[in-house]
């Protein structure tokens, strides 16, 4: 995977070696951009959650 | 009093800060220095060898104040570079004349911990990464075994406490840049936890008053607790998977968790298979209190009186100076609490429309009268 922008102005020069590729390249900063990801969504996804539930207690009336 | 804190916006609007401040300065600190690779990584005693090191991060060539290197077993022994060339800020070239009586054993290999520092960029270690081959000359008097002879011309390196004097995370073999996950996996976890305490205590408050608020109280905060659980399951899953080589490694850590996500599953089907409301909130209240102490015992104590992956786990202390560093704790427990501060925030969303679903549940049953 080529990183798809250089996270190296960012925050500073990482590892760069043979074992470090896909998610591990860079200093394995991939394996944080994930999980903050995820974090945003499982987030967004329990604010869909709730919105359909409010969505229903709507309609009742 | 709580009552009035709970309607107030303010603790939101903090827990969003604190979120955003953990984000900013988790993603935005650069990683403390570190040693990447060196060639050659053998030498035989008796040799004048020269080394080339390639770092991260450092700043050998703007800031080379105190800048030495040396080659060391075990912080015993210590051999200083003979030379040192600074080609740039992440390269360096360092010389040794390494005496032939500070030898391994002949058919043995000694593993030396390759050292670097300077007043700006603090202490740098690859450990056990050059290897020492026994001396070959002629004059066998002169070998001893390394155990048994104290090396000459060992000094030592004054600078070694020091920790980089720039704002930094520590860099960790392995880890690396994934050190910062801490503000965005580990969290979850201490969210969790405050909702599962609030749940049970609200259980008890539920057996004590038989209010109806206390026990929608109770269950909201378990939704809501299994929502981060499961949101810090699948990132410690991925991080997992990039440090430890495995998806879900067999840690104990991880299956206690497995084990109280179990329960508080168990929790919600048990409250979904009563349909009698007062039932319901009683035996659920009863079952909770149950359950927390067990998942503390299977997350929080098991864990560490067995051996464990985890940080803080098989008899070491948890944020001990190593595991986290105070430059780490400075984004962590703003994240902790901001973090809680949001599942709060998300609660109180899920207890204000339960409490107009009871409402309007009232009002049908009043209009069907």
């Amino acid at each position: 995977m080529k990183p798809i922008f250089n996270f190296m102005n960012l925050i500073g020069e990482v590892a760069s070696d043979d074992q470090f590729t896909g998610l591990r390249a860079q200093g394995k900063i991939y394996v944080v951009v994930i999980v903050v990801a995820l974090v945003f969504l499982g987030i967004l996804l329990y604010l869909a959650s709730i919105d359909s539930r409010l969505r229903k207690l709507e309609k009742k009336d | 009093m709580l009552d009035r804190i709970i309607k107030s916006n303010w603790w939101k609007w903090t827990g969003a800060f604190l979120v955003f401040f953990s984000l900013m300065v988790g993603l935005l600190t650069p990683l403390a220095p570190g040693i990447v690779s060196i060639s050659p990584d053998s030498l035989q005693a008796g040799d004048s060898i020269s080394i080339r090191i390639k770092t991260v991060n450092a700043h050998f060539l703007s800031k080379p104040a105190g800048l030495q290197g040396a080659l060391s077993l075990e912080n015993q022994y210590v051999i200083k570079s003979s030379f040192l060339h600074v080609l740039s800020d992440n390269e360096i070239q360092m010389s040794f004349k390494f005496p032939g009586h500070f030898s391994p054993q002949k058919g043995s290999v000694e593993l030396l911990d390759l050292e670097l520092a300077s007043d700006y960029d603090g202490f740098l270690v690859l450990r056990q990464s050059v290897k020492l081959k026994p001396y070959s000359g002629k004059d066998s008097l002169i070998i001893h075994s390394i155990s048994s002879s104290p090396a000459t011309n060992t000094e030592t390196f004054k600078v070694k406490s020091l920790t980089s004097q720039w704002f930094s995370f520590p860099y960790r073999e392995i880890l690396y840049e994934s050190v910062r996950n801490l503000f965005f996996h580990v969290v979850m976890w201490f969210a969790m936890l405050t909702l599962f305490l609030i749940s049970v205590v609200y259980s008890i408050r539920y057996l004590r008053s038989a209010n109806k608020i206390d026990d929608i109280i109770a269950a909201e905060s378990v939704q809501v607790g299994l929502v981060f659980a499961a949101i810090g399951i699948i990132t410690g899953s991925i991080w997992a998977k990039f440090t430890w080589g495995d998806w879900w490694p067999n840690d104990p850590k991880l299956n206690g968790t497995a084990i109280a996500i179990l329960l508080y599953f168990a929790y919600m089907i048990l409250r979904n298979s009563l349909s009698e409301d007062q039932q319901k909130a009683k035996i659920s209240a009863v079952y909770n209190i149950f359950a927390f102490p067990l998942m503390f015992v299977v997350i929080m104590v098991l864990p560490r009186i067995t051996a464990s992956l985890h940080p803080g786990n098989g008899g070491n202390p948890a944020f001990s100076t190593y595991d986290l560093d105070s430059h780490l704790r400075i984004a962590f427990y703003p994240a902790c609490l901001g973090w809680i501060l949001i599942s709060l925030w998300i609660m109180d969303i899920r207890i204000r429309i339960r409490k107009l679903e009871e409402i309007r549940e009232n009002q049908l049953v009043e209009s069907s009268l």
